[in-house]
């Protein structure tokens, strides 16, 4: 039956190249409609400062480190930032800052307790000095909205880059997983949060690509923005170091960011590690003037619990970890390949996070982002060379 | 990617393992990740003890949300006829339980609220929006002698609460997908499994009887779930959406068609026959109620249909959707693994596409129908779709062993 089977034969081929072209075509089609999520996914957050601005506490400190140099006196600083801010903020939202508890209304009353609370803002060095450029243009309060608003751009733009155009059809997931991590809310604060992911992204994405001085240059410029960014930088740099992998980029940002530490902190005034602890995790007290609590294991321990409890209750950075974990084990059984440094970053993301979380056990989902999102977003990377590669079937 | 940077060869992993194998003290941690019957159970133990732990925490912070004063209401109300002993009763049951943070919360956090405990007629208006979940009413009705209807209204949502989770992972069991139930977990924390077995709203319950149909669509049983979702009507009426997605399904996979096409008849009239009877405002003023203005007093309400109003209660879903709630970018990733799946040709259950088809279609036809935002109205779809996905594929976590005797030098 030699005519059958030929036929047979050419069926098959038939169906297979029919198959290649559906699935050609499919893959164009769905990388249009992955872009197309992830460019309006990314337009509704540049716009949200604006349109949907939230107001944070936070916002009156940075306010009044962006003025304390023509403003140098702590009363008329205290008046002048309120006044900015009842103007700029709905009247509910204003009353929620000065009277919703009562740090915040102790702060509204009292300039002096305000200004001990400045130094663990004025760390933030680039971000301020960002605001003290653009408050002249937008104003002080909208300052702190174009921040974002261009930080959301910054972080698209090397999203974009880092997946690369073949990789464009992880876009969309992207974009969720962005929406898993929180991103909406923060984007609609006024914090540093934002502008540091952005530059961390970049210098990420930068290393991947090894261009080493342009990753220097903005892994430093997010450890300027936020410095607690210092964790990553040092943790990314021992995991480097474990697998032999030479990134002289990254470790250039690590070591100006250790030198810098010290002086930084230091110049600000910053009440060191303890202090700053038992204000953020254990009570808010109401001064920070010769605030001096003794160290208690027990207190840290118990805040280790509870922020951990309300992490996985809120849904925030251990689930994203999990999801990531998991993720990571399933595509290496498959035979999915990562490259040196992706996998150390993945792992020195995680690792990051649980340092942070170790040395401040706070629950607030901004203080873990980028992290929490760069070990999934490398996963998706990582899937879609393995499905380029196409030469392994997803098998058990 | 750059081309210049080198992928993680065999030897680099080897070399790292080595190091670590070498070290005594992991043995028993390799032995662990290395079965996969040791990794089977340890799924299921942290699964179950999710499920507890989310229990538990509902019985000591049992949340007071502001629909479980009116679902308290409703259920007193064919013994208290009078608006103003309707609202006293209400309020007494539910000041006997709440702390006071909780009802300053409830009486007069927004005018809203502040409103409804000043004005018992105008309370009284808002009960035609949930005495048509008639099933979970009734039941409270019936709990009321026995454990206070307070707190039988949480006995309502953590039990459920625990029986889907054992549902949950008797179904991973029985298709021999256990360690899927480490991504289960995550998965269902952030689709807000615990809010909704801490909160009073007839949702969790809807979707434990959901999700039994579901699980009977699953093994054939047609029948059986055709009577459970016409059930689950009755708890929730916007459940239909669910039955409208089942025997859409039912047709377009060539299942048997007469037990869905039944239960969706079923449901409908049981959906009107409700609504009629239990006074409901209407689709049109409950929309505009829930997605464009809150109203004081839904007595009479009946606001003109608009483009407008109609237009900026999907604008406003979608949006608050996006930046509060996960539904969305969880179905966008279940899609995603979905198609991946499929592609790799890992679903062979015969329904499990089937399943998949009529979980994803109703996620977005529940938000068609009435864009609320909220991650609890999307939970039975969401959670569903993670379980026919995961139950499919049966992911496979055991770390393979690098050999060490295959050393290729590059």
């Amino acid at each position: 039956m030699t005519s059958l089977s030929d036929m047979e034969t050419l069926a098959h081929a038939r169906a297979r190249l029919f198959a290649g072209y559906l699935s050609m075509a499919g893959r164009r089609w769905w990388t249009h409609v992955s872009v197309a999520l992830f460019a309006a996914y990314g337009l509704l957050m540049v716009l949200l400062p604006f349109q949907h601005p939230a107001w944070n506490w936070d916002m009156l400190a940075y306010l009044a480190v962006v003025q304390e140099d023509r403003v140098s006196d702590a009363a008329s600083l205290h008046s002048l930032v309120y006044g900015q801010m009842r103007e700029a903020a709905p009247a509910g939202d204003y009353l929620d800052l000065t009277a919703a508890n009562e740090y915040r209304a102790h702060q509204a009353g009292n300039p002096e307790a305000f200004a001990t609370m400045l130094p663990m803002y004025r760390v933030k060095l680039l971000y301020v000095e960002t605001l003290r450029l653009l408050a002249p243009v937008t104003g002080p309060v909208e300052a702190m909205r174009w921040i974002n608003s261009i930080s959301v751009i910054a972080l698209f733009a090397f999203l974009a880059a880092w997946m690369g155009r073949r990789g464009l059809a992880m876009a969309a997931p992207a974009a969720a997983i962005l929406g898993l991590s929180g991103f909406a809310g923060f984007v609609q604060l006024g914090t540093p949060d934002l502008m540091s992911a952005a530059l961390l992204t970049g210098g990420l994405w930068l290393h991947f690509t090894r261009r080493e001085a342009g990753a220097a240059a903005l892994l430093a410029l997010a450890f300027l923005t936020r410095p607690d960014t210092i964790v990553f930088l040092a943790v990314a740099m021992a995991v480097s170091i474990v697998l032999k992998e030479r990134a002289w980029g990254l470790a250039t940002a690590f070591i100006v960011a250790l030198l810098s530490y010290g002086p930084l902190t230091a110049a600000a005034g910053h009440q060191g590690w303890w202090p700053h602890f038992w204000f953020s995790v254990v009570n808010y007290e109401l001064t920070l003037q010769d605030f001096n609590p003794v160290f208690s294991f027990i207190v840290y321990l118990k805040a280790v619990v509870l922020g951990l409890a309300r992490s996985v209750i809120e849904g925030g950075w251990p689930l994203l970890v999990a999801l990531a974990a998991g993720g990571a084990v399933l595509l290496s059984r498959c035979g999915a390949e990562w490259t040196r440094r992706e996998g150390a970053m993945a792992a020195a993301a995680v690792l990051a996070i649980l340092a942070k979380f170790v040395i401040f056990p706070v629950h607030d989902g901004r203080l873990y982002f980028p992290l929490s999102f760069i070990p999934l977003l490398v996963l998706l990377v990582v899937l879609q060379r393995f499905l380029d590669q196409g030469q392994k079937e997803i098998h058990e | 990617m750059s081309g210049a940077d080198r992928i993680m060869t065999a030897q680099d992993r080897r070399t790292l393992m080595a190091r670590l194998l070498d070290l005594k003290v992991l043995a028993p941690l390799f032995r662990l990740i290395g079965s996969s019957r040791a990794l089977d159970r340890l799924a299921a133990a942290i699964f179950a003890f999710g499920i507890l732990v989310v229990a538990g925490y509902a019985v000591v912070k049992p949340d007071y949300n502001w629909d479980m004063v009116a679902y308290v209401a409703t259920a007193l109300e064919d013994d208290y006829p009078d608006a103003k002993d309707l609202h006293r009763e209400t309020w007494s049951r539910i000041e006997a339980g709440a702390s006071e943070r909780q009802l300053y919360h409830l009486k007069f956090s927004n005018p809203y609220n502040l409103n409804q405990w000043e004005n018992p007629d105008d309370f009284k208006s808002q009960l035609s929006m949930y005495r048509v979940k008639v099933f979970y009413v009734a039941a409270l009705r019936a709990l009321d002698p026995v454990i206070g209807v307070v707190q039988g209204a949480f006995l309502l949502s953590i039990l459920p609460s625990i029986l889907f989770g054992a549902l949950a992972l008797w179904w991973l069991w029985r298709e021999k997908a256990l360690q899927a139930a480490f991504l289960m977990l995550p998965m269902l924390l952030m689709a807000d499994y615990l809010p909704l077995s801490t909160v009073v709203t007839p949702d969790m319950l809807v979707t434990v009887v959901s999700l039994v149909a579901i699980y009977a669509l699953w093994r054939s049983h047609d029948w059986l779930a055709a009577v459970l979702l016409v059930l689950s009507v009755t708890i929730r009426p916007d459940n239909l959406v669910l039955l409208i997605a089942a025997a859409m399904t039912a047709v377009l996979f060539g299942w048997r068609k007469t037990p869905m096409l039944l239960a969706l008849a079923a449901g409908f009239a049981v959906a009107i026959f409700i609504s009629k009877s239990g006074e409901h405002p209407g689709w049109w003023p409950h929309f505009y109620f829930s997605t464009v203005q809150i109203q004081n007093s839904m007595a009479g309400f009946n606001p003109p249909f608009t483009l407008q109003s109609f237009a900026h209660g999907y604008a406003r879903g979608l949006i608050v959707s996006i930046q509060h709630n996960d539904w969305i970018s969880l179905l966008a990733i279940l899609s995603l693994g979905w198609a991946l799946l499929a592609k790799a040709g890992k679903i062979t259950h015969p329904r499990a596409h089937a399943l998949a088809f009529m979980l994803a279609i109703g996620t977005l036809g529940k938000f068609a129908s009435f864009p609320l935002p909220d991650d609890r109205f999307y939970f039975v779809f969401i959670a569903g779709f993670a379980l026919v996905l995961l139950a499919a594929w049966k992911p496979q976590f055991a770390w393979k062993r690098p050999s060490m005797t295959a050393a290729n030098p590059a």
